[in-house]
Order: structure tokens, then C-alpha cells, then sequence
């Protein structure tokens, strides 16, 4: 899901998006956030009470139970007592959901932010069970009630004190006279001007309600925010990791479908062209010894036979292209050695490998070095290179040498970028150092080699 | 007429060299498709020559190497065996097998230079060593001391190491023989090897000067 853009209700405050925000601003106390909070709260109260009644109907019979039980004995009354905190146990998770959905809804009230929003039930009844009680994510909305819950009867009753104390200030000059005082917290008000006082501190108190009200709200939302959060961000790594096995499996089809082709190729196309060719220089060889070399027939036949074995040639260097023989046949070094064979300038394969790498490791090493020498032969000038494969702990080394003149950087159409990439894609790595002047060094590191 | 058996498991690529080997004036005896029914054939016909397809069934890696050095534990039976690529593992446990004599190490596609291929086989069945030009040609790319080669001497060398005679060097180069009669001599005496007028020996001391130079 895309992040949400911050959504502005134009039509109630151009400037500010929640009623954190407008808390801070003078204007507060005549815009409309106030007023959305009151609702906010209001709310609050009625989901408050009636999650209270469901809690005091199901633990109250319970309660009941246990305290009649517990004077006589005390085993069936720890067992009772048991048997509530399970069933405890097994709703609140089952409560969860459709209170975190009320709250998600009334949140926009206090704050136009969208939240992110709860993970799909699968409908399958094991995986339903498994998700509700098997979650970390469950048990941190069971969490979450608990405390909305503790945090909410909080609220609702310091808002009540403080809405009675600041009514109850408010009155002083009119109910209180020197015969009958009114105490309100430590205010003492005996006569009027000291009713007139507490009156004054009752006015701070009102204006203050709204303030707390909001605040209170806020904070609720903002618990509900930083569970959904959690959720979101425990989703994303799961995601992520997911998306690094899919990119390596996409990787090892990849190379595997390479194979395939190769082997189709080569018991196909490849050995009906060697029949092919042998079977035109049988021919070759009847007709020159029937006709004469110089016979236009021998000439012709002469041709097709070179054109053929032309065609063999490009056909084995496609072929290798895509996936050598000798890779999955030999091994990795055997297949750079036929590698550096194919090559213009003499390059030295040396190893010090002692067992054959896995097939993706041996793959992703190969193509990176073919390219490295491709590079090597085509910008590097070098006239010699040299190819060293070593293992370091789980890691297979591949490092590529030349003597040529150095100054190689990856640009992002390049084949070192796409080596860099094709190493990245297996969780492995390249460096390269190549100094103007050279020599340039490519080390390759893949991991997997067990 | 010398007997054949072949070994090669691609239908197609087997017929076509039944075919070839029989108009290159060999007697196809067997023709068979895994590394079993060659050992089995063998045993049967005790043919003069076993051509082999080193990659075969049931694993597809190197079945028809090793039958063929199995087939010369007892005796040098002339092996001509046939690779998809180089690998120098291969040829040089041909080579150790039967000391070196009677054996060849061809690319699957040097068959169709049809007249070239007939001739290694004769080679072999001679009990000379036929080892492919690509071969040599990998094998003498790492070995620095060969620098101390002239251009000629080298073609001379890769010539030597397929199993030619200094006549046949001569044809091909278009010089005399006398001319490659002392390239020869300048290579064995600069890679410090005694002159010798046996050709199989000179290519199994180029091999082994080459692979001990690694």
C-alpha cells in the first residue's frame, strides 16, 4: 500500500491536518478541532462503557464465583479463577479486531492522516486460527486493548473530575456566603471575593477542558498509530526478505532455463549440423575424387562444406555464450580455462579450489568473470590477465587482473554495473581498484559455498 | 580391414559416423550408445580401433573416459576418443593410460574435416598419439618458457603434438624436410629434451614437458 498523502479538510482548517497541530495554535480554541475532539471523546465513553459491561458481565459472575468458592476451598476457586483468565485469554484477541476498526474509524476525527490500515483474514479456518492466536501482530492488538482500555477509563475520569471541579468553581459566587463556605480542593471560599477568586481558577479550568480533552484524544490515536506502525514496518521486512528469495530464485531459473536451451541446442541443432557437415564432406571428398578439385560440382560441394563447419563454429560459440558444457559437465575452472583459451590475449587461470562450488555459485562466478575478461579484452589495452580463484570461508574469490591501462569506473550501462548486479542479485559483492596507469583488479566475492 | 567399434549416444551423429568410418575404409563392427555396451562389444568383437563419445549415458560426464581407460589397463587397444570441448584432465588421463601409445584425443568436430579425421585414426591404430591442435594450442598459451620459441618453431611443435611426421610437417608448412628436421632439433634442444626419431615419443615428452610446466 502506498504511503497516504496528507489529506486536508479545506472546508474546516486550510492549515492544519489534525488536531495535534491545531492544539498548538492560538486560534485553537475557535476552530473546529475542539469540537471534533469533544465527538472524539464522547465516543470514547460509549465504547468505553460498553466495553465495561461486557467485561463486568463476564468476569462479574466469575468474580462472584471465586469469592464464594475461595471461603471454603481453594482449589476449585484457583481453577474458576483459571478458567476466566483462558477465556480472557481467548477473547481478547477476538475483540480486538472490531475495536481497533471503531477507533480507526473515529481517529479521523482528531487526525486526517489516514492509518495504516490491518492485515486481511485468511479464510481458511486453520490458517484463521493460526493468524489470531499465533501472530505477534494479534497479541500486540490484544495489547493494545488492554491498554486503550486502562489508559481510556484515565481519561474519561480525570476529564469528569475536571469538568465538575471547573462547574463547581464556576458556581462559588453564587452558592457560596460566610455561613456556608465551598471548599474545592485546597480553594477555600468563605466569602466573596475569595468566591470570586475561585471562581477566576474555575474559568482557567473550563478553558482548560478542551485542551485536555484533545490531548487526551491525540494520545489515543497516536497509540493506535504507533501499533498499526509496527504492524506496517514487521509487514515490509517480511516483504523485503521475500523479495531477496524471489529475486534469487528468478536468478537460479534464469540460469537454469540457460541450461536447458544449451542442452536442447546441443542435442539438437548442434548434432544434426556435425551430421550435416561430415556428411557434405563424405561428399566432398566422392566428388573431388570423381570429378576432379577443379569440377564446379567439387567447388560448389566445397563451399557448402565450409559454410557448414562456418556455422558449427558460430553455432558451439553461441552456444557457450549461453551456458558451456564444460561448466556443468567439468566445473567452474575447467570452463574458464576454455574461457581464456577463446581469448585474444594470454590470460593464466590459477585455483586453489578443492571442491566443485554449487551449480548457482560456479554459474554466477562464471558469467561475472567472462564479462570481467570481456572488458579486459575490449577497453583495458592489457596484454596479458590473469585469473585466480580462491575460496575464503563460505565465500568464493574470484579476482581478475590485467596489466592494462587502468581508469575503469562503472557506469550504469556498463558491464561492471551489470556484474556489480548479478553478483548483488546472490547476495555477493565486487570491488574494483584501477588506478590511471593501472593495473585494474576486480575481486568478486559470492557467498554459498558450502 | 580394421574393425571398429564406435560408441556415441546421439542417434542422429552415430549413423552419420557409421556411415563416414565405413567409407574411410573401416569395418563398423558395433555401433553402440552407452559406455556399458561399449565395454560389452568389445569384449565381443576384439576390434583393432574404439571410437568413443567421452560424454555419454547414464550421468553424461565423462562415461566414455573412462571405459576407454578401462578398455587400456590390459592392453594399448587403440582409443580415439571424442570431446565436446577441451578439458586437459581428459587428455592427459588418456595419455597416462597404456603409456601414452595408441591413443587419440579429438574435438567432436574435427569429423567433419572427413580426410583429417581418417588419417588420426590410421595414426592410432599405428599406435602413434593424436592429440587436437586446441589442445595443444590451451596448453601452450600458459607455459612461458615456450616464448623461447621461435613463430615457426611453435607451429612445428603444435604439428608434432598431433601426431605428424616431419615429411607431413614439411607438406603443410611448404618447406623441406631438411628445414623442419632442424626446427625440430632447435625445439627439443631449447626445451632441453633429447633428440629422438620416434615421433609418439616426442609428442608424449612435449605433453609432459607442457604439463609439469603448468
Amino acid at each position: 500500500m502506498p504511503p497516504a498523502p496528507i489529506a486536508v479538510d479545506t472546508a474546516v482548517d486550510t492549515a492544519v491536518g489534525t488536531a495535534w497541530l491545531a492544539l498548538r495554535r492560538r486560534r485553537f480554541l475557535v476552530g473546529p478541532w475542539l469540537w471534533r475532539a469533544l465527538a472524539h471523546t464522547a465516543l470514547t465513553l460509549i465504547v468505553w462503557v460498553v466495553f465495561a459491561i461486557l467485561l463486568i458481565a463476564v468476569v462479574a459472575p466469575f468474580g462472584g464465583a471465586v469469592a464464594e468458592l475461595s471461603q471454603g476451598d481453594v482449589v476449585p476457586a484457583a481453577g474458576l479463577l483459571l478458567l476466566g483468565l483462558g477465556l480472557g485469554f481467548v477473547l481478547l484477541p477476538l475483540l480486538a479486531t472490531p475495536l481497533i476498526a471503531v477507533d480507526r474509524w473515529r481517529a479521523r476525527l482528531v487526525d486526517s492522516v489516514t492509518l495504516p490500515g490491518t492485515p486481511g483474514v485468511p479464510s481458511d479456518p486453520g490458517a484463521w486460527l493460526r493468524d489470531r492466536y499465533l501472530t505477534p501482530r494479534r497479541w500486540r492488538y490484544a495489547g493494545y486493548v488492554v491498554a486503550v482500555l486502562v489508559l481510556d477509563g484515565l481519561l474519561l475520569a480525570a476529564l469528569s473530575l475536571l469538568g465538575t471541579s471547573a462547574g463547581a468553581m464556576l458556581a462559588a459566587p453564587f452558592l457560596a456566603s460566610s455561613d456556608d463556605p465551598i471548599t474545592v480542593g485546597p480553594w477555600h471560599a468563605g466569602d466573596p471575593a475569595s468566591a470570586l477568586l475561585v471562581a477566576v481558577v474555575g474559568l482557567l479550568l473550563l478553558v482548560a477542558l478542551p485542551y485536555a480533552w484533545t490531548a487526551g484524544a491525540c494520545l489515543q490515536v497516536g497509540l493506535l498509530r504507533r501499533i498499526l506502525d509496527a504492524d506496517r514496518t514487521q509487514r515490509l521486512t517480511e516483504e523485503l526478505t521475500e523479495v531477496g528469495a524471489s529475486r534469487i530464485r528468478l536468478v537460479e531459473s534464469f540460469d537454469s532455463e540457460r541450461r536447458r536451451i544449451e542442452r536442447d541446442l546441443h542435442d539438437g541443432a548442434q548434432q544434426r549440423l556435425v551430421t550435416l557437415a561430415m556428411g557434405l564432406g563424405v561428399t566432398r571428398l566422392e566428388v573431388v575424387e570423381a570429378l576432379g578439385p577443379d569440377h564446379p560440382a567439387a567447388t560448389g560441394v566445397a563451399a557448402a562444406h565450409d559454410q557448414a563447419k562456418l556455422l558449427m563454429d558460430e553455432l558451439r560459440a553461441f552456444v557457450r555464450g549461453i551456458h558451456p558444457k564444460v561448466l556443468t559437465d567439468v566445473g567452474l575452472v575447467a570452463a574458464l580455462d576454455q574461457l581464456a583459451g577463446a581469448l585474444p590475449i594470454p590470460v593464466t587461470v590459477t585455483s586453489t579450489l578443492t571442491t566443485r562450488p554449487s551449480t548457482p555459485v560456479e554459474t554466477t562466478a562464471y558469467f561475472a568473470t567472462s564479462e570481467s575478461l570481456t572488458n579486459v579484452v575490449r577497453h583495458s589495452g592489457a596484454t596479458t590477465a590473469t585469473v585466480s580463484v580462491t575460496r575464503d570461508g563460505e565465500d568464493l574469490v574470484v579476482e581478475v587482473r590485467d596489466d592494462g591501462h587502468g581508469g575503469a569506473s562503472p557506469r550504469p550501462d556498463s558491464g561492471l554495473t551489470w556484474m556489480a548486479d548479478r553478483l548483488a542479485a546472490v547476495g555477493g559483492s565486487l570491488h574494483l581498484s584501477s588506478p590511471p596507469g593501472g593495473p585494474t583488479v576486480v575481486r568478486m566475492l559470492i557467498p554459498g559455498y558450502r | 580391414m580394421t574393425r571398429v567399434v564406435l560408441a556415441e549416444d546421439g542417434t542422429l551423429l552415430r549413423e552419420g559416423l557409421v556411415g563416414l568410418l565405413e567409407r574411410l575404409g573401416f569395418e563398423v563392427v558395433a555401433a553402440v550408445g552407452d559406455a556399458d555396451a561399449l565395454l560389452a562389444a568389445v569384449e565381443e568383437h576384439d576390434p583393432d580401433l574404439v571410437v568413443t563419445d567421452i560424454r555419454m549415458p547414464p550421468g553424461f560426464s565423462d562415461e566414455g573416459l573412462r571405459a576407454a581407460c578401462r578398455l587400456r589397463t590390459r592392453r594399448a587397444l587403440p582409443v580415439v576418443a571424442l570431446s565436446q570441448y577441451v578439458e586437459r584432465s581428459y587428455a592427459e588421463d588418456l595419455l597416462d593410460s597404456a603409456g601414452g601409445r595408441a591413443v587419440g584425443y579429438l574435438l567432436k568436430d574435427r569429423v567433419v574435416d572427413v580426410a583429417e579425421f581418417g588419417q588420426a585414426l590410421r595414426t592410432v591404430v599405428g599406435g602413434g598419439t593424436v592429440v587436437d591442435p586446441e589442445v595443444v594450442r590451451q596448453l601452450m598459451r600458459r607455459s612461458d618458457p615456450l616464448d623461447r620459441l621461435t613463430e615457426r618453431e611453435r607451429e612445428v611443435l603444435a604439428l608434432l603434438a598431433e601426431g605428424h611426421s616431419n615429411l607431413a610437417i614439411a607438406e603443410r608448412l611448404v618447406v623441406t624436410e631438411a628445414a623442419v628436421n632442424k626446427h625440430v632439433g632447435n625445439i627439443l634442444a631449447k626445451l632441453d629434451l633429447p633428440p629422438s626419431a620416434d615421433s609418439n615419443r616426442r609428442v608424449l615428452a612435449v605433453l609432459t614437458w607442457l604439463r609439469r610446466h603448468e
